[in-house]
């Protein structure tokens, strides 16, 4: 089973065209395990985006934003696929909290004995990361703008301008707000 | 990361081409930040890598305005004889924790190790507009949990121009490098350890 990758699919695009070398390769293969990247256009929970992609074979990775005081993070937590979703959740809770409160630390460690614009620097750094803590601790981390990785198994032909992979997503979640950025 | 030989080795695999498209006219210099601290070392989970970095004038940043530019930094390990602070073992079933990974570049991304050997820890910026001077940037990976790893090991951090082609693209396959320079050279970070930085 070859793999197909779909970087047309990564970052927001909303156009319903394929691109045709794209096209010409999805129609060789309508076996094809493909990797795609989904955006969500609603503001989603991690347990929800995780439900969402039960239909999936293989969830790749959860990318989820963050509002700080100043600047917007986006990081991610690539899933392992060998837990039930309670206990990836768990172990995305624990491996954030742990990275975000490290992360204070090494500011801190950093900031010693800076000066001027420098520690001005430092201090919104600071300000953002409690910021995220604060939030992360409190339960309040909604998924903003979020991309979804999934890897799912085609098993039927192609539709016309959009491969079977994604109906299956969309229809399994009963008309959820799903972009399917597809140029 | 020869970003070219990955996405022709990916979509190699349904006959396509792969084409990085034209690289972008720089100024050198002129996009590589000026200060910062590189940690490799281990929290209450597992192991990490943390690199924060900072521009000080808008000149220095100028280069990153353009429409299609992209920015990775990236973590080496030597892995010398084999041995590595952390590694990955390639085909092998997932370990049962996820990868996290974080930054505050705009339009991150966490990059692929597909032809990476040793490993190149990357978490990248798929559009860099926006990213100004005088705040600190962090991006931060947490390694797998894999066997084999050694207690100590000496890394490097570089930091990695490019662009995008097709420009709407902004997938780790559509980025193409165009300048590296290494603000800590081969392979003067002692790991694990915290070590500042400061470019040229």
């Amino acid at each position: 089973m070859a793999t197909v990758l779909l970087p047309s699919l990564a970052l927001g695009n909303t156009s319903p065209t394929l691109d045709p070398a794209m096209q010409d390769a999805l129609s060789l293969a309508p076996q094809t395990q493909v990797e795609a990247v989904i955006s969500l256009r609603s503001t989603m929970r991690p347990r929800e985006a995780i439900d969402l992609l039960a239909e999936a074979d293989e969830v790749l990775a959860l990318y989820h934003g963050w509002k700080g005081a100043s600047t917007d993070f986006v990081g991610g937590y690539e899933f392992s696929g060998g837990a039930d979703a309670d206990t990836e959740l768990a172990l995305y809770r624990a491996s954030y909290e742990a990275m975000l409160r490290e992360t204070l630390a090494n500011i801190e460690t950093s900031a010693a004995g800076a000066v001027g614009a420098d520690a001005a620097a430092w201090a919104g750094a600071r300000h953002d990361a409690k910021d995220r803590l604060a939030a992360f601790l409190a339960g309040d981390v909604p998924i903003v703008g979020a991309r979804v990785a999934a890897r799912v198994s085609v098993l039927d032909a192609w539709g016309v301008g959009r491969p079977s992979e994604m109906r299956l997503i969309e229809s399994a979640q009963g008309g959820r707000a799903i972009t399917l950025p597809w140029r | 990361m020869h970003r070219s030989a990955v996405a022709a080795a990916a979509l190699g695999m349904v006959g396509l081409l792969v084409f990085a498209g034209p690289a972008l006219a720089l100024t050198r210099g002129y996009w590589v930040p000026r200060h910062g601290t590189s940690w490799v070392t281990a929290d209450s989970i597992g192991r990490y890598a943390q690199q924060w970095f900072k521009w000080d004038f808008a000149l220095q940043v100028s280069d990153l305005q353009g429409s299609n530019v992209t920015l990775e930094v990236e973590t080496h390990l030597s892995c010398n004889d084999s041995t590595c602070y952390a590694k990955v073992v390639k085909n092998a079933p997932r370990p049962l924790r996820g990868t996290t990974w974080d930054t505050n570049l705009p339009h991150g991304y966490l990059d692929t190790i597909l032809s990476d050997d040793p490993p190149i820890w990357t978490v990248g910026s798929s559009d860099t507009r926006g990213v100004t001077y005088g705040a600190w940037y962090q991006t931060w990976i947490r390694f797998e949990p894999t066997s084999g790893i050694t207690a100590t090991d000496t890394g490097a951090v570089s930091y990695q121009i490019g662009h995008r082609n097709p420009s709407w693209c902004g997938d780790t396959f559509c980025i193409f490098a165009d300048d590296t320079v290494y603000v800590i050279p081969q392979w003067q970070q002692v790991v694990p350890s915290g070590k500042s930085w400061n470019w040229p």
